[in-house]
């Protein structure tokens, strides 16, 4: 299994040196911009998204292709499996670790222009849990924030690896209509809960609040939400470990 | 003595039988021939050997314990077939580098040696190499793992005579200097008949034969001569093939020869190949071994 993690490793080492340079070359040049111009008013969005459609995008591309390698240099499904969750846990490090760079890239340019406000970076934290901001102290929130990258990216790369799993199993006739019905379940979900909102918005609510509380947005709790989405991961990863001992590979 | 063990396998795909049955083992230092018409089920067996296709039912099993979802033991295996499971961006070189990772006893030096016989660009992506020279890159891999079990599915598809020529003598000297147990499905019988030590025969999914080569073509035998001669001596005798050139007959009998042998005749060995069309087109039901 060590031999294939390192195979893993090497392969996604390349591709994530160059979304890390490329994450930190754009902050360097909106700070560069921000702290230059006094007018200027910019923020740094979607950072912590990048990274998980990163996360998303690395495993199914390690599935497919790994995954036949494995099976042709005699390496087990349990194992290609075990190996890969470790590569993935990895990378979702890596990728908070990114995130936590750009937090402290853009408060040593606060703290290097006094003057300088007009730059602002948004993470999960901001977006999910600002009442949590408000009540801790900056280590706190950095080392939360950490942690909360690397849960969520982890989600979205087992998400990924689940999705390629059910890919590579199915029968071959039924792929195009696979590949073709997820985008559209994905963006459909969103205008069809709020369809479905209109005509009984009871049930709706409940289940936005159920879901609200679920992630610990209503609590303004983190640790909830981590709690949740480690639990949602491991579904996940079962559920793809079941998939991947069932594929024939030829 | 290492042995991998097929027991009861079988195997169905929607509504085809693929294999039905399967009994077999497979002893060390041996070189095995598995021969069957298209369709037999040769690849699907050593498929499901090699932990990459499942049985419906039935267990492989190396030296007791069992081969299906186990490194250890999968790790003494090495399948070679006409699918590129490798990723498209390989090139032959990282390929190779891989294997001397994945595999404990990759010659890499020999590997090197053999890309040079066969001139295989090692800085080429696999995925861009011909058919040809897939089939080399594959070989390559497989003489140069050092496993005890190698399975060869169509070692020689798209190979010219000359680099199939040069990879049978790379296999027998190979086999020569670390003895191993290679398994070789092939439709080109009349070659691997010259290094092949025992013969199985699939015919829809089920082993009709079994057995030495030696054995197998001693249950039969070849006559030659003159047309009239011939068809005089072949009668109330089984048959199972025959080629006329001009005045001259050749035909493949079953049994002994009788000792007294028709004037201008002559007697020589069983033809592997008329042997199998036999076999597989009007062979006995009921296997034999």
């Amino acid at each position: 299994m060590k031999k294939f993690m390192k195979y893993q490793l090497r392969d996604m080492v390349i591709g994530y040196s160059i979304y890390a340079a490329v994450m930190i070359l754009l902050a360097a040049v909106v700070i560069s911009v921000s702290v230059t111009n006094d007018n200027v008013n910019l923020s740094l969005n979607g950072n912590g998204f990048s990274s998980v459609i990163f996360c998303f995008v690395c495993a199914i591309a390690m599935y497919k292709e790994q995954c036949q390698l494995a099976i042709q240099s005699s390496i087990s499904r349990k194992d290609f499996f075990r190996s890969s969750i470790f590569v993935i846990a990895i990378l979702s490090l890596l990728c908070a670790f990114v995130d936590l760079l750009l937090r402290g890239i853009s408060l040593s340019a606060a703290s290097f222009s006094a003057e300088t406000t007009g730059f602002d970076l948004s993470s999960f934290m901001f977006l999910f849990y600002p009442e949590f901001l408000e009540r801790s102290s900056d280590a706190i929130v950095t080392i939360t924030g950490f942690f909360m990258s690397f849960f969520i990216c982890m989600a979205s790369a087992v998400l990924g690896f689940l999705i390629a799993g059910i890919y590579c199993r199915i029968p071959k006739k039924f792929r195009t209509f696979y590949c073709i019905a997820l985008p559209i379940i994905f963006c459909g979900l969103t205008p069809a809960f709020s369809v479905i909102a209109i005509f009984s918005p009871g049930p709706v609510r409940n289940i936005m609040e159920f879901l609200l509380d679920l992630m610990g947005i209503t609590s303004g709790s983190p640790f909830c939400g981590m709690m949740t989405i480690t639990v949602i991961s491991l579904l996940m990863g079962l559920i793809c470990y079941r998939i991947l001992k069932k594929t024939e590979i030829v | 003595m290492s042995r991998i063990e097929v027991t009861d396998v079988s195997k169905s795909f929607k509504d085809t039988q693929a294999l039905s049955h399967v009994n077999l083992q497979f002893e060390e230092n041996t070189i095995y021939g598995l021969l069957g018409r298209n369709g037999a089920g040769k690849s699907t067996l050593l498929n499901i050997i090699n932990n990459r296709l499942f049985a419906t039912s039935g267990t492989v099993t190396l030296d007791g314990g069992r081969l299906n979802e186990n490194t250890r033991a999968l790790s003494c295996c090495f399948l070679a077939n006409e699918s590129n499971l490798y990723p498209e961006g390989m090139k032959v070189k990282q390929a190779l580098r891989w294997s001397r990772e994945f595999y404990p006893d990759f010659d890499m030096n020999y590997a090197q040696r053999l890309c040079t016989m066969f001139e295989l660009p090692e800085k080429k992506k696999i995925k861009d190499l011909s058919t040809g020279y897939q089939s080399i890159f594959r070989n390559i891999i497989a003489l140069s793992v050092n496993v005890r079990f190698l399975f060869l599915d169509e070692p020689v598809l798209g190979l010219d005579a000359h680099h199939r020529d040069l990879f049978y003598r790379v296999l027998i000297e190979k086999y020569a200097e670390h003895p191993f147990t290679a398994v070789i499905s092939t439709h080109l019988i009349e070659e691997a008949a010259n290094f092949i030590e025992q013969v199985i025969v699939l015919k829809k999914g089920e082993i009709i034969r079994n057995q030495s080569i030696e054995s197998l073509l001693d249950s039969g035998y070849c006559i030659s001569g003159p047309g009239a001669q011939i068809e005089s001596y072949l009668k109330g005798k089984e048959v199972i093939g025959t080629d006329t050139l001009g005045g001259l007959k050749t035909a493949y009998v079953l049994g002994i020869p009788d000792p007294q042998l028709p004037a201008g005749t002559e007697v020589s060995r069983m033809d592997l190949q008329k042997l199998f069309i036999w076999l597989t087109e009007n062979g006995p039901a009921q296997p034999q071994f």
